[in-house]
């Protein structure tokens, strides 16, 4: 295989590494406030003031659990199946021009796809936003998860974007 | 010997005697070989053809050695064709033991099971503790749609206005407010007295629990007196004696009430240790 496609593979690998891990590492951390009345509440519901720290895919299951089905299938297939898929193309494309042939479905599929992938930090971010506008002062901190996932979709972009030239060179 | 493939003078080969009697076979050097690779250079660039051959030979060294060339060529294809999704398989497979290696690295932190998380069961005694103190919280009574005699509750055919007292060792501990025109009643274990909220800030927590508190000693009975309160005189719906023993902490359902118009009855049992923050608790899950 060619030096520059084994390198791209090797991105790939980092990336569904990093993709994995970020989907299950801890991703943010609630920390519920209630201004003025934080004492009140920690002496009547003490549970009600404790962070909260999950992780993407905890984050989907609990929405799961709490009846949101659609928000949560959404999500699972944009932040799970829909980022896994891409790598899983990705690297079928790269071993496929490294067998002389074009990438074909898997690359311009992979590569028009790769809009989405970054929904799910959109989310976080929306959400961080959302949370900062409500009285009280609770906080959600991005935690190492959001920066693992973010880092998976960064790379599969970059290992898209070097593969389609190498498909249009090579062709 | 020698073998003549499509007449080119370069590709006169000597056939190796090795390949004859299956020891060290070099599938390059076969004449049924040779005239496949001639027919695929003709149609394809060099570079392809060199790592058509290399691929052929290394798959030919593990197959049968009886392939025909056509099949040969149709495994190097299929060869060609799966490589692709194993690399693709195998990026899904990595992506999930990043996970699942994740996951198990940090399962104490992150928290995706947080919804079925229940706290832990705490251990209840089966009857109430002798010598501790109790608040008993009379959570409901239901009256039978008559009272003992036949007669309607109220005349005009409204409901009775339910209200009861306690008594404990002949002292009457707690008298309840009415609820009027029901045949089911309901009583909160707090109230608070807004005004004087308002008036002074404050609350006095112990005062806003609206039940009496009973020690529990063996064969200690409470007496639970129901009425229709009437302008006229209040009727008696049923007494019944409670046996304190014999209550459970939680709430307890007593049913057989013979002589009575009392259809239904919840006591809730409280030990009066509670924290305020399960007070509050079990105030909210009323």
């Amino acid at each position: 295989m060619n030096k520059r496609l084994l390198s791209i593979q090797a991105m790939l690998l980092i990336a569904a590494i990093l993709l994995g891990a970020g989907l299950t590492a801890p991703a943010m951390t609630i920390q519920p406030a209630f201004g003025k009345f934080d004492t009140w509440v920690k002496l009547l519901q003490p549970d009600a003031i404790r962070p909260t720290t999950y992780s993407l895919l905890g984050g989907i299951q609990r929405l799961y659990l709490l009846g949101d089905i659609g928000i949560a299938t959404l999500l699972f297939s944009f932040s799970v199946c829909f980022p896994a898929l891409k790598l899983a193309l990705l690297s079928l494309a790269t071993a496929r021009i490294a067998g002389e042939e074009s990438g074909g479905w898997a690359l311009k599929f992979a590569h028009q796809g790769g809009k989405f992938s970054m929904l799910d930090v959109l989310i976080l971010a929306m959400l961080v936003l959302a949370v900062k506008g409500l009285p009280g002062g609770s906080t959600i901190d991005l935690r190492v998860g959001v920066w693992l996932f973010a880092g998976s979709v960064m790379l599969s972009l970059a290992a898209s974007i070097v593969l389609k030239g190498f498909d249009h060179r090579n062709l | 010997m020698l073998i003549s493939t499509n007449g080119a003078a370069d590709a006169m080969v000597p056939l190796d005697s090795n390949a004859a009697i299956g020891i060290a076979f070099n599938p390059l050097k076969h004449p049924m070989l040779r005239s496949f690779f001639a027919s695929v250079k003709s149609t394809e660039p060099p570079q392809r053809f060199e790592r058509h051959e290399r691929i052929l030979a290394s798959f030919t060294l593990q197959s049968n050695r009886t392939d025909t060339p056509q099949k040969l060529r149709g495994k190097m294809l299929l060869v060609r064709k799966i490589i692709p999704y194993i690399w693709s398989i195998a990026i899904l497979a990595v992506v999930g033991a990043a996970a699942w290696g994740t996951y198990t690295l940090v399962r104490h932190d992150a928290r995706p099971t947080d919804a079925t998380i229940a706290p832990p069961p705490a251990t209840v005694p089966a009857t109430l503790l002798l010598g501790h103190d109790y608040y008993l919280w009379v959570r409901l009574i239901e009256l039978n749609a008559k009272r003992l005699d036949g007669e309607p509750w109220d005349t005009g055919g409204s409901g009775p206005d339910i209200k009861f007292s306690i008594s404990w060792k002949e002292n009457t501990i707690y008298t309840s407010d009415k609820r009027a025109d029901t045949l089911i009643a309901k009583w909160d274990l707090l109230s608070a007295d807004v005004f004087e909220l308002v008036k002074t800030r404050k609350i006095d927590l112990e005062s806003a629990i609206r039940m009496p508190i009973v020690r529990v000693e063996a064969g200690t009975t409470v007496r639970l007196s129901i009425y229709d309160d009437d302008l006229t005189g209040d009727d008696l719906a049923g007494m019944i004696d409670v046996h304190l023993d014999t209550l459970a902490p939680g709430v307890n359902s007593l049913t057989q009430h013979a002589g009575t118009s009392i259809a239904r009855l919840e006591i809730q049992a409280i030990d009066a240790r509670i924290t305020l923050p399960e007070l509050i608790d079990l105030v909210s899950r009323r």
